[in-house]
This record gives structure tokens, C-alpha cells and sequence, in this order.
């Protein structure tokens, strides 16, 4: 690690280069199992050093798994097929069901659509950075237009992922779960572009940990890594920070497309941790252990994109340096309630579907995650459950 | 650039930033009328009787130019304790160029909106409505040459003098004939202005009044203005068109007399003030639960309330607009259970067969499921 004083010397864009080196290098050293890190190496390059998400261009991500024909159209698994109908049956209009004649003001103090109170203005403060009232409501702006955008981005990754999964899955009514799945989806990313077009008017780039996952699990073959990553990972940890925004907004239209979406993560998860807690009881040792350090190092870039660089680099590069925002970013009420809100859905479904052995509890016991085992998991928790988080 | 030359390059120069401002995609188009809100401010509050009082409203500063076509109403979301409360109120103002929009809003003793309208607001008060809407309309033109009879009931006179006004002043070859219904002498709406109208249109406008309750000087016509005394006003049934708005037993007995002195149906409109009337043989006498798909909730309607009504007193956000069957805003598709549904209301044979109904007049009968917008 290169002192300060040296850093501080070079140009800037030097120094977010340098910095970017030592986000991959942390990653890098941070992963103990060598076969995930020779599976993340290049996932990693892609997102933190090459920056392919932050290029302002499309990104290709080529698929490698095997799109899975079943010609006898066997594969029954009723409670999957269950949650085909009950999707089929609740199909919601994201332009017809939402107010979108709704007036949301960002800056009204009377309904944000994020809490100021969650803003960590005294860790900004403690480094000299006093915001004014006007700023304070246009940095709320600011990171609420980040927020969704990350949530929106994951989206996108989860229509294609579902899209995956569809063909890779081996179950009949998985098929025809995963189409509906495709569908949320692409319901998901509508109402949220929309909402960030039309309402707030800022789109963010895509969070380096965010694209390196999702280029992660996309380009894997295996259909399991896949529903790991996109259905348990990803759309685990989002109904989370969904079930929080849901809790904090008080933007009455934000509020009801979240409710929505909801509903429909909460099917997602389910069909997630129904398909792993069958194939996984099938799995050797070692693949198994591959899967429990996989998704450890998932949940880190999942944690550590909540960092939200891309709102340190607009707001208060050149005014503190990145480390001591990391810090107060981490330490803010907000973020400690979203880690909680997160991982008490994503511990308890890990447990459900094997891949919690008491060897990488004491991983994510050292990042002080497993306060939220033996909760429920994912095929116990209502719609109901999950908007009262 | 080749890839590498941009990595070097990128050591050098300042990123292009994390973000970018974006305005909205044309893939989104209009918003669906019935969902569009505004303001408008009251500009001036008009006592018309002792228990009828027309605001002005003047659209806010920043809000789009009040478009609306006679005849329509604006559905008011009025919050009273935390709750929000629709109510439609018909326009009473014509939208002829010059006028002011207003709304006419009488007070019912156990109306929770409309004793809130008179008690609490005040010109210079901001009100929050939707979008103009109603099918209740008279398409104009210059050169039509045609006689349109308006028989108005009570507070039924508020459409049909917007609608009594903009014919006589977009069609100047055209005839209004008004017959005006109410209880009392004290109870006509809008005297004044129907006496300047007349004034104004004296060979084109016709207006005549029947009293319930007439004073010992009164030279009107005497009673209820039914279907027979409508018969008896009229003289003729040779009108191009009637309109006709008041009570439901008014509406129903003028528009009897009219079919059977020979007026065919389709030369009679009608809007409804209240709730349709149950031609059905039994309101249901058991309570029954009602699931809204988009939520999974079930809730459980009493004997006697709606849908509508269980859905919304459990919490439920389901639109709604006239609450009486008219306007389609709170129609909802049931995938099992069955309703008992009151009639007349504005569904179609196809939208019935579809399964659809409007939750504002229907009344479980069994257990049943609604997928609800």
C-alpha cells in the first residue's frame, strides 16, 4: 500500500487508478479458496480495473451454459409449479397500477423519498464538511437517485440472469416458473427506469462490485452458481434494501412501486431456495465449499457496494479522502440498518439451502453477520411478512 | 483506441462522470386521465341557497391549462383526518372561452365531503382533483340548427346549465328548453344567472320551474317535476335531444314518459347524482371475503357494503370516482366467487362476460377473489 503522502502527490485520476488497483488487490487477497478467486480473477478485472460498467457503452457477456431441452416434458415439482400460477395470477400493469401522475419533489422535507436523518451529517461534519440546508436536500437527491439506480441496474442483471436460468434450469415447472420470473423483471427494470426518468432525473452508473457479480454470474456455465448468485445473492439481499426503502420512504408513489415489487421478489427468492435445497443435498464436499466461499465473497462485494464511491467521487473527492468516507458511510445509522435489513433475509436462506457450515459462519461472524441465523427463510415468509421488515 | 491505449490513457485524464441527468423517454406517453392530479385555487365561494354553494376554481400557477367539455365533472381527493376521500362534482360553469371554471356542491347532512366543501373551505383555499372526466357531453357545432331539452332535479340542474350554456353559445341557430325541478322557492339554484342567460339568449332559451312547495304568488307550475308534469311543460316530444339529471325516481319516471310518448331511447341521456338502484332481488344477508390479488389480502365484507367500501375501510388503495355505478374508475375483474351487482350501471355485455365489475355497487355473494388496479 502506497503512504498518503505519495498518493496525494499524483494527479487525481492517478490516484482513483491506484486506488482502483487496491480495491481488485483487497478482493484478491480476501478470497481463500482458490478456485473461486481463479472464477471472480477475471470478473474483478472486468469491473474494478478495466471499469467496463462505467464505459457509457453497451457490455456483451457471453453466456456459457447449455440451454437445457427436455423433450418428455418431465421434471414435476409442484411447489414450483405452485409458484408459476401464483405468478401467472399476479401480474401487475407498471403503468396502469402506479400513480405515475403522482408529483414527487426530492427535495420536499414533508415526503422524502429518502430520510435525511439516515445521512451521516455528523461523520461528514467530524471531517469538516458542513452541508447547508439546500445541500443537504440536493445530497439526499443525489443519493436516492443513486440508490434506485443500483437497485435498477440489478434488475437489468436479473432479467437476463432469469432469462438464464429459465434455459439451464432442469425441472419442467422450473421453466415455467423462470418465464414468469423474466417477466417481473422486465416489470422491475420498467418501473424503476421510469421512476428515475420522469421523477427524479438522474441516473447513476452501475457500482463496480455490482457489474463485477453480476458478470460473474453470468458468464458462469453452471445453472446452480447462476441461481445462486441472481436468486438467493443478488434478489436476496435487494428485497432487503427493498423492505428497508419501503419502510423509510415516505414518497407515496415510490412507496407503492416498491410494494409491488416486493410481492414479486419474494416469489423469487422462494423458487431460489427451493431448486439449491434439493440440488445442493445432491453436491459433493467440495463443491459445496466452493459454493459457501462464492457466496461469502459475494456477500462482501454485495456489502461493500453499499460504499457508494460513485456519490464520494461527485460530492467529496478532493475534499476527504476515500478511507475516511468508507468510514463514515459504514458507520452511518443508514447503512448499519440496511446491513441488517439485508443479511436477516440472506443468512437465514443460506442455512435453509446448506451453505452455512459452522466454518464460513466464523467468516461472516468476523463482519459481524451472524447475528440473523435461525430466522426464517425464504419459503416461510409471506409477501406480508416482508413489507412489515 | 485500442483497449490498452485507453486503460494508459484513463491514468491521465478525469473520468466522464458517474452519473447523467436524463429526461424522460417518450416510450412512457400520457398518464391515463383518471390518474392525473392538479390544483386549483379557490378564487371566489358563491352562496347559490341556503344549502348550495359554487366554487370558482382557477388552476394553480404551475399547473397545465384546464381543459374540459361541458356536462363533465372533476373528481375531488379531499383529505379529511388522514384519509383520502373522492367525490365527483359535476362542472356548473360552461368552458366557453371567458368563463370561469366552477363547481356547484350541495350539502347533504350526512355528506362528509360536502360538509367539509362548505364548512372548511375558503377562497384563496387550494383543492386537489383529477383529471376532468364524465361522458355525459354535448359535441357542438356552429351550424347545427337543433332544440335540446334539460330537465334537471334539484342540484341535477349543475351539468346540464353548463351544458344549457355552452349550446346557446357555440350553436347560435340552436334552442334550449330548461325545466327546473325543486322543492321550494328558496332552493332554486343558479336563479340569477338563468335569468341573465335568459336575458341574454331571449328567443333561444325557454325556461320553466315546477315547485313542490310553491309560495301563495307563485306563477310556475305546481308539484314535482315528474314525468308526466315534464309532458305537460313541454307541450311537445319533437326535441332534437333531452337531457336529463335529478333523483333517481325523477329520472326514472321522465324518462318513461318520454319513451312512451315516443322519444327514442337513444335521443335521451342521463347522469346519475346517486347511488344505482338495486333491481336485483336480494342485497346479500351474509358477510363473505373478498382477496385482492395485488395484495394477497383478504378482508371480509359485511352485509350490505360494497367491495369498494370493505376494500377501502380495510385499507386498501382501490380507485374510485362516482361510487354509483357511472363512471368505470373502480372496475375491478373477479377470477372466482361470485357478486350480486347493482343496475343500471355503465358495464358492458363484453366487460361482464370478461368477468369484470365495479366494485362501487357489487356485493359479495360467496367468497371471492378480485384482481385489483
Amino acid at each position: 500500500m502506497l503512504p498518503d503522502r505519495a498518493l496525494d502527490s499524483m494527479p487525481s485520476p492517478a490516484q482513483r487508478r491506484i486506488r482502483d488497483v487496491f480495491d481488485a488487490m483487497k478482493i484478491a487477497t480476501r478470497v481463500e479458496n482458490k478456485k473461486v478467486l481463479v472464477g471472480l480473477a477475471p470478473s474483478v478485472t472486468r469491473g474494478f480495473l478495466l471499469k467496463e460498467g462505467k464505459r457509457g457503452e453497451p457490455v456483451g457477456m457471453r453466456a456459457s451454459h447449455d440451454a437445457y431441452f427436455d423433450f418428455r416434458y418431465q421434471g414435476d415439482y409442484p411447489e414450483m409449479y405452485d409458484l408459476y400460477r401464483r405468478a401467472v395470477q399476479n401480474q401487475w400493469d407498471g403503468d396502469t397500477q402506479l400513480d405515475w401522475a403522482t408529483d414527487v419533489d426530492p427535495r420536499n422535507p414533508e415526503k422524502p423519498v429518502f430520510p435525511i436523518e439516515l445521512v451521516p451529517m455528523e461523520g461528514l461534519a467530524a471531517h469538516g464538511i458542513r452541508l447547508d440546508r439546500d445541500e443537504q436536500m440536493r445530497f439526499v437527491h443525489d443519493f436516492s437517485c443513486w440508490l434506485l439506480s443500483q437497485f435498477m441496474h440489478g434488475e437489468q442483471g436479473a432479467l437476463y440472469a432469469s432469462a438464464q436460468v429459465t434455459e439451464s434450469v432442469h425441472w419442467v415447472d422450473g421453466k415455467f416458473y423462470g418465464a414468469t420470473q423474466v417477466m417481473d423483471e422486465a416489470r422491475h427494470l420498467e418501473v424503476f427506469l421510469r421512476y428515475l426518468e420522469t421523477k427524479l432525473g438522474k441516473l447513476y452508473q452501475v457500482n463496480d462490485n455490482l457489474f463485477t457479480i453480476m458478470d460473474a454470474l453470468m458468464r458462469d456455465s453452471r445453472w446452480d452458481m447462476k441461481f445462486l448468485g441472481m436468486q438467493i445473492m443478488i434478489e436476496g439481499l435487494a428485497l432487503g434494501a427493498f423492505s428497508m426503502m419501503y419502510q423509510s420512504t415516505r414518497e407515496p408513489l415510490l412507496k407503492e412501486l416498491l410494494r409491488y415489487v416486493i410481492q414479486d421478489e419474494a416469489r423469487h427468492v422462494h423458487y431460489g431456495v427451493l431448486a439449491l435445497k434439493r440440488h445442493f443435498a445432491e453436491l459433493s464436499a467440495s463443491e459445496l465449499r466452493e459454493r459457501e466461499d462464492w457466496t461469502f465473497e459475494v456477500a462482501c462485494l454485495m456489502r461493500d457496494r453499499f460504499l457508494a464511491h460513485e456519490i464520494y467521487d461527485e460530492w467529496f473527492a478532493g475534499h476527504m479522502k476515500r478511507a475516511a468516507w468508507d468510514k463514515v458511510i459504514s458507520d452511518s445509522p443508514f447503512l448499519r440498518l440496511f446491513r441488517q435489513t439485508m443479511f436477516k433475509r440472506l443468512i437465514p436462506n443460506l442455512e435453509y439451502i446448506g451453505i452455512f457450515s459452522p466454518r464460513i459462519r466464523t467468516h461472516y461472524d468476523k463482519v459481524g453477520l451472524t447475528q440473523y441465523a435461525g430466522g426464517r427463510n425464504a419459503s416461510e415468509l409471506t409477501a406480508e411478512d416482508l413489507l412489515a421488515a | 483506441m485500442s483497449r490498452a491505449a485507453a486503460f494508459v490513457r484513463a491514468w491521465f485524464s478525469e473520468p466522464a462522470p458517474t452519473f447523467e441527468l436524463r429526461t424522460p423517454s417518450a416510450r412512457w406517453g400520457k398518464v391515463a386521465p383518471h390518474a392525473v392530479r392538479r390544483e386549483f385555487r379557490v378564487v371566489e365561494v358563491i352562496d347559490e341557497t341556503p344549502s348550495t354553494r359554487t366554487f370558482v376554481l382557477e388552476p394553480t400557477a404551475t399547473a397545465r391549462p384546464l381543459v374540459y367539455e361541458a356536462g363533465q365533472h372533476l373528481t375531488l381527493l379531499i383529505d379529511i383526518a388522514g384519509v383520502t376521500h373522492r367525490r365527483c362534482y359535476s362542472f356548473s360553469s360552461s368552458p366557453a372561452p371567458g368563463l370561469r371554471p366552477a363547481i356547484t356542491v350541495k350539502r347533504m347532512p350526512a355528506g362528509l365531503v360536502s360538509r367539509y366543501l362548505h364548512e372548511r373551505v375558503r377562497t384563496g383555499d387550494t383543492l386537489v382533483a383529477t383529471e376532468p372526466s364524465g361522458q355525459f357531453t354535448l359535441a357542438t357545432s356552429r351550424a347545427l340548427q337543433r332544440t335540446i331539452v334539460f330537465v334537471a332535479g334539484g342540484v341535477g340542474i349543475t351539468p346540464l346549465i353548463s351544458l344549457a350554456e355552452t349550446l346557446l353559445r357555440e350553436e347560435p341557430q340552436s334552442r334550449a328548453v330548461l325545466l327546473c325541478g325543486n322543492r321550494c322557492e328558496d332552493e332554486i339554484i343558479f336563479r340569477e344567472r338563468l335569468g341573465a342567460l335568459e336575458a341574454e339568449f331571449a328567443s333561444r332559451l325557454v325556461v320553466r320551474h315546477a315547485l313542490d312547495q310553491p309560495p301563495a304568488d307563485w306563477n310556475g307550475s305546481t308539484g314535482a317535476l315528474d314525468g308526466a308534469r315534464t309532458l305537460q311543460l313541454l307541450g311537445t316530444t319533437d326535441a332534437d335531444a333531452y337531457y336529463v339529471c335529478g333523483p333517481e325516481a325523477m329520472m326514472t319516471d321522465v324518462c318513461s314518459a318520454l319513451a312512451g310518448a315516443g322519444v327514442a331511447a337513444d335521443r335521451v341521456r342521463t347522469e346519475r347524482f346517486a347511488y344505482a338502484s338495486i333491481t336485483t332481488t336480494r342485497i346479500p344477508t351474509h358477510s363473505a371475503d373478498v382477496t385482492f390479488s395485488a395484495s394477497g389480502r383478504r378482508v371480509t365484507a359485511r352485509p350490505g357494503q360494497t367491495i369498494l367500501q370493505a376494500g377501502l375501510e380495510a385499507g386498501i388503495d382501490l380507485p374510485s370516482s362516482c361510487t354509483m355505478g357511472g363512471c368505470g374508475a373502480c372496475k375491478v375483474r373477479k377470477t372466482s366467487g361470485k357478486v350480486v351487482m347493482s343496475e343500471p350501471n355503465c358495464l358492458s355485455d363484453r366487460e361482464r362476460e370478461a368477468g369484470y365489475l365495479l366494485a362501487c355497487c357489487s356485493y359479495a355473494d360467496t367468497d371471492l377473489t378480485i384482481e385489483n388496479h
